[in-house]
């Protein structure tokens, strides 16, 4: 069984080599070393031969040089992983959702601080939730905003809009009871592409209770979902229209897309239960814990309706080292400027969420910008990185992160759930991506 | 003259304040009501409740064009505001006491039922349906909802299920549109809907309705005798839904919308 995955993985990085013209520079070039690169490629084979995931592609580049791209393992029972394997991003779509806010902003056609009620009327004069004592005729009351929520709001997640799954994660009566009306009213966390606009889902939202007052809290939810339907509001175009045109085409990110054409549906990857102890089975129907729903079957799809702006994109590893690399160069790449400096400086700005924390990813230390977390200080407990690291994650344990300090981008792909299982990999991996920097 | 240069002032700012609005409306579509932009301050909250009631219908259905008449015609100031949410349209009215609520069944409790006025405007009759694909040969309703054990029904939440539930019936909520996709898909073995929610939404010709009926559900509008004009404004709906029966009117709506009187 080794013998055949050792050629499977030899004959998948001839194929993806030939399928994918990507120029690799030797580490030291760019001030990696390539024996510290090697602990890579150790960390993540262990992980699979431990059975705890069954394959992954990781991507470390610096000085916008790529000098590491590996394959590894398997994309499904029958396919070695390739250096071109599509993966369901996820929340990794969240980045490029607020890249295109961001160019709308560029053009002068919003503000931040708009209120969202000028575009969307349904977000005027929104209630917020508030709990009653126990024993009382109804649980809660609903009070008015104070102020309606503005496109910053939804940029920063301080919306008070929630996702369904957050009763897993930080369960309480409020978050509950909203979540409550969101099943009612048939709103989904969109992981699961349901049968209709983006706009009608973000419409019936509107109408349902905030979480908190707008700006008061920081809360992980469908507020970039939110951001996608009102790209199309201003736009005029369809969201995933206004995306390939104005990123995935000026980037070149060839195979991202929001539903994947029939020719590519070989190279998508499966997605994969993990225990994290070695039970590791192949997922076939969708994953549903508690309001949490995932459909990774839904990857399959070639056409629909649902457009989701926090999480339907499929991407590459090399796409979307495309996208991240064209924010670590200031909103420009290969000759193409896709945002100003300026614009990328405010989108990675470390102070957009006051007081509050993005603890959700990780813990104390981590603000959020536009569209990411970003690493605040070096008081706080994390193991690798610099002040002003961004980044962020998708449901199926993907990840990446841009540090300008050093210039590095750190991309992992795998296609893993449950998604908490993967956090101690991904530090490890940006552990060992940051101390491969030996100049 | 200070006077009427302010009135004109108005004048030119309303005119203005049209066209901006008129933009917004054209770019988020039909969906957008009236009471989005107005200052009225009194609502009446409906449930959404396709075809009846929902911002998909032109003039956001039958039941809230109705109301909308009737408003008019008896000059009742308020607007329509249709929620996603059977449990908060009941909160507007338990809690805030609204002017009135539109829908059907709200399964108010004791306090409730005390403060509530029910006009009923229209009775429809439901059914079962299942999907013909799913059940080939057919399924067969005498009355008895032990036939139908082990099955998956689909109703909203909020609705009494007890008697499913005792007849081992499995339960699944959703709103209407994902409940009817969820038994075009076969994983719904059975719902309970209206003859007009069979003639709008069985575009595949799958859905086949069980006869006899189940029974028939009266949507209306519950105006709150705690509002300040919920007693007069209750009266005075009632004169004016005679009034548009009797001329016309309200057969002329119905048939607008369902097709038939």
């Amino acid at each position: 069984m080794q013998k055949l995955t050792g050629i499977l993985s030899v004959l998948a990085i001839f194929c993806s080599q030939m399928v994918l013209s990507i120029e690799l520079v030797k580490p030291e070039i760019v001030g990696l070393s390539t024996q510290r690169l090697k602990r890579l490629d150790t960390l993540i084979n262990q992980h699979i031969s431990d059975n705890k995931i069954a394959g992954a592609v990781t991507l470390i580049a610096r000085k916008g040089k790529i000098a590491y791209l590996q394959p590894s393992g398997m994309a499904d029972t029958d396919k070695p992983m390739r250096a071109d394997t599509i993966f369901r991003i996820v929340s990794m779509t969240k980045p490029i959702t607020s890249v295109a806010v961001m160019l709308l902003y560029e053009q002068g056609k919003l503000l931040l601080s708009d209120p969202v009620s000028k575009y969307i009327p349904e977000f005027k004069g929104q209630k917020v939730i508030e709990m009653l004592p126990k024993g009382s005729q109804f649980p809660y009351k609903l009070v008015p905003v104070k102020r309606d929520v503005t496109i910053h709001d939804l940029l920063t997640h301080q919306s008070g809009i929630l996702y369904l799954a957050s009763t897993g994660w930080f369960p309480n009566p409020k978050r509950e009871q909203v979540v409550s009306f969101y099943r009612d009213a048939g709103i989904t966390d969109g992981f699961c592409r349901p049968d209709e606009s983006i706009g009608d889902m973000v419409k019936r939202l509107a109408k349902l209770p905030l979480y908190s007052q707008p700006g008061e809290a920081w809360e992980y939810g469908l507020s970039v979902d939110v951001l996608g339907y009102l790209i199309e509001v201003i736009s005029g175009q369809k969201f995933d229209n206004f995306v390939k045109t104005n990123i995935f085409e000026p980037l070149k990110m060839q195979d991202s897309h929001f539903y994947l054409p029939k020719n590519k549906l070989s190279r998508l990857s499966a997605d994969w239960n993990s225990d994290w102890k070695g039970s590791l089975k192949r997922v076939n129907a969708p994953l549903i814990d508690g309001d949490l729903a995932l459909c990774p079957s839904d990857g399959e799809q070639t056409s629909g309706k649902y457009l989701s702006g926090g999480a339907s994109v499929l991407s590459t590893a090399y796409d979307y080292f495309r996208f991240a690399q064209m924010l670590l160069n200031q909103g420009k790449l290969d000759g193409t400027r896709l945002l100003s400096r300026k614009t990328v400086e405010l989108m990675t700005a470390t102070n957009h969420i006051g007081h509050h924390d993005a603890e959700l990813l990780h813990s104390k230390g981590w603000k959020f910008g536009l569209g990411f977390a970003i690493q605040q200080d070096r008081q706080h407990n994390v193991d690798s990185g610099d002040k002003g690291v961004f980044e962020w994650a998708g449901y199926y344990s993907t990840r990446f992160s841009v540090n300008p300090t050093e210039e590095t981008v750190t991309i992992f792909l795998s296609q893993t759930s449950p998604f908490g299982a993967h956090f101690g990999l991904w530090d490890s991996i940006t552990a060992l991506s940051t101390s491969a920097i030996a100049d | 003259m200070f006077t009427l240069g302010l009135k004109k002032i108005i004048y030119w700012l309303t005119l203005l304040n049209v066209g901006l609005i008129s933009t917004q409306s054209v770019a988020t579509g039909p969906r957008v009501a009236p009471s989005l932009f107005s200052d009225n301050t009194e609502y009446i909250y409906g449930m959404d409740f396709p075809p009846y009631i929902s911002h998909d219908e032109i003039e956001n259905g039958v039941i809230a064009d109705i109301v909308n008449a009737v408003l008019k015609k008896e000059n009742i100031s308020a607007d329509i505001m249709i929620l996603p949410s059977k449990n908060m349209v009941k909160y507007y009215f338990s809690e805030e006491n609204v002017l009135a609520v539109i829908g059907y069944n709200f399964d108010f409790n004791k306090a409730n039922k005390t403060k509530a006025d029910f006009i009923p405007i229209l009775s429809v009759d439901e059914f079962y349906i299942y999907n013909s694909q799913r059940f080939p040969e057919g399924l067969h309703w005498e009355g008895n909802l032990n036939i139908f054990s082990g099955m998956h029904y689909g109703t909203y939440k909020g609705n009494n299920v007890s008697a499913y539930k005792e007849a081992g019936i499995i339960v699944k909520y959703g709103r209407l549109k994902s409940l009817l996709t969820q038994l075009e898909l076969q994983k719904l073995d059975f719902m309970r809907v209206t003859a007009e929610t069979i003639n709008r939404f069985n575009e595949n010709n799958t859905m086949v309705r069980l006869e006899p009926s189940i029974g028939t559900i009266l949507l209306g509008v519950v105006f709150n005798n705690q509002h300040p004009k919920g007693i007069e404004s209750a009266k005075k709906f009632k004169a004016g839904l005679q009034k548009i029966k009797a001329n016309g009117v309200f057969e002329a709506l119905v048939k607008k919308h369902l097709g038939h009187e």
